[in-house]
């Protein structure tokens, strides 16, 4: 058991993976997958092309760096549950014994996923994503990076792993290195990749290999050019302690707790973060707006 | 997001007493009638009084009693039930809870009270500061606002006067860089950096996890009753609580690892992956 000064005596990343995603808030983990497990990824998609939703119009960055014509992602949902065979190469992904290293790592042991899983594909002509994560020079218990004597800990984290090539010019996920330790908020510009491009890190990939970034990172994607569809599988992790938001188990609430009032049952919710009933100073009335007061 | 909704929140002298010190007392949490009502519901229930079995190890703080402790509170019979519900979201807390966590707090654990009687033996010291950084239980300060993991609301309901021993904490300890040294933990070394803290019934301390804390063995003429609230941010859960969990079916189709990583937030005993990829161990808490 690692008590306080001790070393981790658990499976980590080696040296040089701890020093580059302190120094950059992301890492590229080259080879992850097999290709037979990509080929089985890949194949569980192709048989279900109905099992797809959309995440809003294209256009809707027209005037940016990242405009586009077409709809940012088409999203596969549910995929844990799909038929056999079909879901099985994404519950083999759920505790994948070469992510452990690096979920110990940041996180400490116990760690759980966040969120469902999910499938983020793009044509050509995708528009971009807006760029998020450290944005507001505040510290937000859910999604930050901190370090102390040797050891890393981070909130939410994020899992890309690829199914497709992504070649230098081709768009799709950039990061700025190093955002995940800034102090200031992020300046409007940068959300909509409109100066200082420079500092920003488009990330190529090869099919099988992963990136880790750390949600306070701030990250998100070129519109994409690439000549084929890219696809990637999405997982979130989280300490063991921590919950953001969907998943997996389901809660409910005992009955005498009808009983109560609208605010002492809101003390009483487990633990999630949009949409929240938050507790107006009256102590009595509630509101629940998408996301506030990390 | 909209990090600067206006709310409720703590007095500038508050958040800097808080921020140096990493406990606030707060004067008259709860009104005379209120206490009443408390204690009422307390000798009413004096047949669910268990022992604490968090015993002491130190010959500084060892006594001849344990400790009281009584739970379940949401649920006693009406009317005993209600003023313990009515503490749930005290108006008088909600600037305070505001300003440490973030608007969206939660209830953590479930709510528990200890009673003392002269003689009774206190409890070591804990809370271990910043001498690693630990997402559940820690002290935060960046660009004027305050963020803390899991902090405890310890209302009491009959006066603490000095010398009478219970609570105590280190003032400044939530940002210790160092380990929290065993004799010191043990109270038997450098007691003058160990602060008592005085109350009236009715008063309220908050204090966060991560300051060293502790209970001094109990010598006052009445009786201790300190009520236990503790609360964490609304994405945080560390054990206990209301609400119910399930898996659903389909997950029995799954490996225990792969189950593992779907459970809901909790610290103790939570089943982790070992290096293998497969075998789990639940050690009590390890690794946050």
């Amino acid at each position: 058991m690692a008590m306080f000064g001790d070393p981790e005596d658990f499976v980590v990343m080696s040296e040089r993976e701890k020093y580059l995603y302190d120094l950059q808030g992301f890492l590229v983990v080259r080879g992850l997958l097999s290709a037979d497990e990509v080929q089985a990824l890949n194949e569980a998609l192709d048989a279900n092309p109905d099992r797809t939703t959309g995440h809003g119009p294209g256009g809707a960055l027209d005037g940016t760096p990242l405009a586009g014509p077409n709809t940012q992602y088409v999203h596969y949902e549910g995929m844990l549950t799909w038929e056999q065979p079909w879901c099985q190469p994404f519950r083999d992904l759920l505790a994948y014994p070469k992510l452990i290293p690096y979920l110990n790592t940041m996180m400490g042991r116990g760690w759980k996923l966040d969120h469902n899983i999910d499938v983020l594909t793009s044509k050509p002509g995708a528009q971009g994503t807006p760029f998020h994560g450290n944005s507001t020079g505040m510290f937000a218990g859910s999604t930050y990076y901190m370090y102390d004597d040797g050891r890393m800990r981070s909130g939410l984290i994020v899992c890309q792993f690829y199914l497709t090539d992504v070649n230098p010019g081709d768009g799709g996920l950039t990061v700025i290195p190093g955002s995940h330790k800034a102090n200031f908020p992020m300046p409007g510009y940068v959300r909509h990749y409109e100066e200082h491009q420079e500092i920003f890190h488009h990330i190529t990939v090869m099919a099988g290999d992963l990136v880790i970034f750390n949600e306070a990172t701030t990250h998100g994607a070129l519109p994409w050019r690439g000549k084929g569809e890219r696809r990637c599988v999405l997982h979130r992790y989280i300490p063991k302690y921590m919950h953001y938001e969907g998943g997996v188990y389901e809660t409910r609430m005992p009955e005498w707790t009808k009983d109560l009032t609208e605010a002492q049952r809101a003390v009483l919710e487990p633990p999630y973060i949009y949409n929240r009933p938050l507790i107006e100073d009256d102590g009595e009335s509630i509101v629940r707006p998408r996301r506030e007061g990390i | 997001m909209n990090q600067f909704t206006s709310f409720a929140a703590m007095e500038p002298h508050e958040q800097y007493l808080f921020d140096l010190q990493g406990f606030i007392v707060v004067r008259n949490a709860l009104t005379p009638a209120q206490v009443g009502a408390l204690n009422d519901a307390l000798d009413a229930n004096r047949d669910k009084r268990k022992d604490d079995t968090a015993s002491s190890t130190s010959e500084a703080l060892k006594g001849t009693r344990l400790r009281g402790l009584y739970e379940g509170m949401l649920t006693w019979e009406q009317p005993w039930c209600r003023p313990f519900r009515e503490v749930l979201a005290n108006p008088r807390i909600i600037p305070y809870l505001n300003t440490l966590l973030g608007r969206g707090w939660k209830m953590d654990h479930s709510p528990f009270l200890f009673t003392s009687e002269a003689g009774t033996e206190g409890l070591r010291l804990h809370g271990y500061g910043q001498a690693e950084f630990n997402g559940s239980r820690f002290y935060h300060y960046q660009n004027g606002a305050m963020r803390c993991g899991l902090i405890n609301c310890q209302y009491q309901l009959s006066d603490v006067n000095p010398g009478d021993g219970g609570l105590c904490v280190i003032p400044g300890s939530h940002k210790a860089n160092f380990t929290l040294p065993d004799d010191i933990s043990r109270y038997e070394a450098d007691q003058d950096i160990v602060y008592h803290v005085p109350m009236k019934a009715g008063d309220l301390v908050i204090f966060n996890e991560a300051t060293t804390h502790g209970t001094l063995p109990w010598k006052g003429k009445g009786e201790r009753r300190s009520l236990f609230y503790r609360y964490t941010p609304k994405y945080m859960h560390y054990t206990g609580g209301v609400y119910a969990t399930d898996l659903p079916e389909w997950t029995k189709e799954l490996t225990d690892a792969q189950r593992a990583v779907l459970e809901p937030p909790y610290v103790y005993h939570r089943p982790m992956i070992d290096d293998d990829g497969r075998t789990l161990s639940t050690p009590r808490r390890e690794g946050e």
